[in-house]
């Protein structure tokens, strides 16, 4: 990438937004090249300085500058307005792909009651491919983990629809230092149990 | 021996003489959710804390080992038995690395951690069983009452190895199991059980193999167990996959009784009528703790409301069946008792 400080042309912008100092071809957006032009200069600065800068042109960005170009505002953020938005869930579960078979696949599923899981109950339901997002597809692989909401969804306007969602589960992968931490881990856990022998 | 077992789920407690018992894999009751081998040991009166002196953990299968965590954390004085490819730096890195990929529901990965962490903080450790290893008594000391029948050597190599190529090539919705070819049930331990003459293999998930080293073919030529069984717990669910003609002809006595739990995916299910009569004629009694029967789950109406306005006829299906076999053999006696309790059958000839 080229990097310059040259001020860039814009189709249809009036010269008259154009920084004084970027008129002529003699001059930088950094500033103008001859020292004597920037009032308040520092006329102390021995004229050798300018000389030994590592720009070619022998311009230098010592001394004050002014931005002409107007600053923007702070942004005001104003609070979204998600109306009366919300699920209210009527059943939850999680899910285990345990076959898949064309476009469909077959889930052992844990039932919740009252936001907790209910391990010893076993419930199976079959799935299409169709009922699933895009996105959620190529998630659909023996021992994918799922969660499946029946629920009622109010929208911004209040309306109240059904709803049925199916969502795979996302993990990120390890990082560097969960790597480490589960290989340290690992090695404290054998060190502690001892290792297996081998014949 | 008592054995539980629903559609989904084992477990077994099998007492060895002189108060010590022995429990082999975990499943959750239906309605109280506790492990059903602890249940069981105080409603006969046995305090588990102090009696069970081992833990076999066989695979990590879902439907093994729910609950074995709750077993472990009570019953501190026992020694914890898992299959020696757990014992690899790879394999507990990833299993300690699955933490961050639990579910609320939990899953077998979480049982071992947890299992691991216990274990590690008390002594002596955890038996890292392999096929011939004695599990119980420790040696030196009396003849072991309780002797891993595998995995063998070659059992253990090729299941860390599909374990850790699954683990590597998983996606990002990380699968709870394994389904590598020599997977979780590739390495799991088979035990034989040995007292007062008396002989009892439990055949965990073990299955045949096409390779002579690993499976059933490899515990009929290193670890055959030195006295014929006279009671089996049915490798596998029963499975046409883990039946070894050598293993009921040359390891059982001509009395032998089977008994086995079923399992069941949806439509799918374990033991089939084949298998049942394939059992039926290598063993003199044949078993099953609960026949698994598949029923619409009762929701309220709301539930069934939403159901059918957004699903059509889908149907949440529940896994319905819960038994007990209990076998007991009196010292000296030549039979087995067998008492069934809930759902559980003898498979008539």
């Amino acid at each position: 990438m080229t990097t310059t400080t040259r001020p860039i042309e814009i189709q249809g912008a009036s010269a008259l937004r154009v920084a004084p100092w970027q008129h002529t071809k003699e001059q930088w957006s950094f500033g103008p090249i001859e020292a004597q032009l920037i009032d308040g200069l520092d006329r102390s600065v021995p004229e050798d300085i300018l000389s030994r800068s590592s720009n070619d042109e022998a311009s230098s960005t010592i001394g004050p500058q002014e931005i002409s170009a107007p600053l923007p505002g702070p942004e005001e953020l104003r609070p979204r307005d998600f109306g009366k938005r919300g699920l209210t869930t009527i059943s939850h579960w999680e899910g285990v792909v345990e076959s898949v078979e064309g476009r469909t696949f077959h889930a052992r599923l844990t039932p919740f009651k009252n936001g907790r899981p209910l391990p010893a109950k076993i419930e199976y339901a079959d799935f299409d491919f169709e009922e699933l997002t895009e996105s959620d597809r190529e998630f659909v692989q023996e021992g994918a983990v799922f969660y499946w909401t029946l629920g009622r969804e109010r929208n911004v306007a209040g309306t109240v629809a059904n709803v049925s969602l199916l969502r795979f589960r996302r993990l990120p992968a390890l990082s560097d230092y969960q790597e480490r931490e589960a290989r340290s881990e690992a090695q404290e856990l054998l060190q502690a149990l001892g290792v297996p022998e081998s014949d | 021996l008592s054995i539980f077992g629903r559609g989904y789920g084992e477990a077994i407690c099998a007492h060895v003489g002189d108060g010590e018992w022995v429990l082999v894999d975990s499943c959750l009751h239906p309605t109280s959710q506790a492990p059903a081998s602890l249940e069981y040991l105080t409603s006969v009166g046995v305090s588990a804390a102090q009696a069970v002196k081992l833990i076999v953990v066989t695979h990590w299968d879902d439907d093994h080992i729910r609950g074995i965590a709750k077993i472990v954390e009570e019953c501190e004085p026992a020694r914890v038995a898992c299959s020696a490819a757990l014992g690899r730096e790879d394999v507990v890195q990833f299993v300690v690395s699955q933490e961050a990929a639990t579910g609320a529901a939990g899953s077998g990965l979480d049982e071992l951690r947890t299992i691991l962490r216990l274990c590690s903080r008390r002594k002596p450790g955890i038996i890292w069983a392999k096929a011939n290893l004695p599990l119980h008594p420790s040696p030196p000391g009396e003849s072991p009452k309780v002797v891993a029948l595998s995995p063998s050597e070659d059992a253990t190599e090729r299941s860390v190895t599909a374990l850790i190529e699954a683990a590597t090539h998983s996606k990002r919705a990380f699968p709870r199991r394994y389904n590598a070819p020599e997977g979780p049930n590739g390495a799991s331990v088979a035990t034989s059980l040995r007292s007062y003459g008396v002989s009892i293999v439990l055949g965990a998930d073990l299955e045949l193999s096409n390779n002579p080293e690993t499976g059933w073919e490899a515990v009929l030529s290193y670890s055959r167990p030195p006295s014929l069984a006279s009671l089996v717990k049915v490798p596998h669910h029963g499975s046409k996959g883990a039946h070894h003609d050598g293993f009921w002809t040359d390891c059982v006595n001509d009395q032998v009784i089977a008994i086995l739990t079923p399992w069941s995916r949806g439509a799918r299910h374990l033991p089939t009528d084949t298998d049942l009569t394939r059992l039926r004629a290598v063993a003199n009694d044949v078993y099953l703790t609960a026949m698994p029967a598949l029923a619409r789950v009762e929701v309220n109406h709301e539930v069934q409301r939403l159901l059918r306005r957004l699903h059509g006829d889908k149907a949440v299906s529940e896994l319905r069946g819960w038994g007990q076999v209990r076998a007991r053999r009196r010292n000296g006696a030549d039979s087995w008792e067998v008492e069934l309790e809930g759902d559980a059958v003898k498979v008539e000839k």
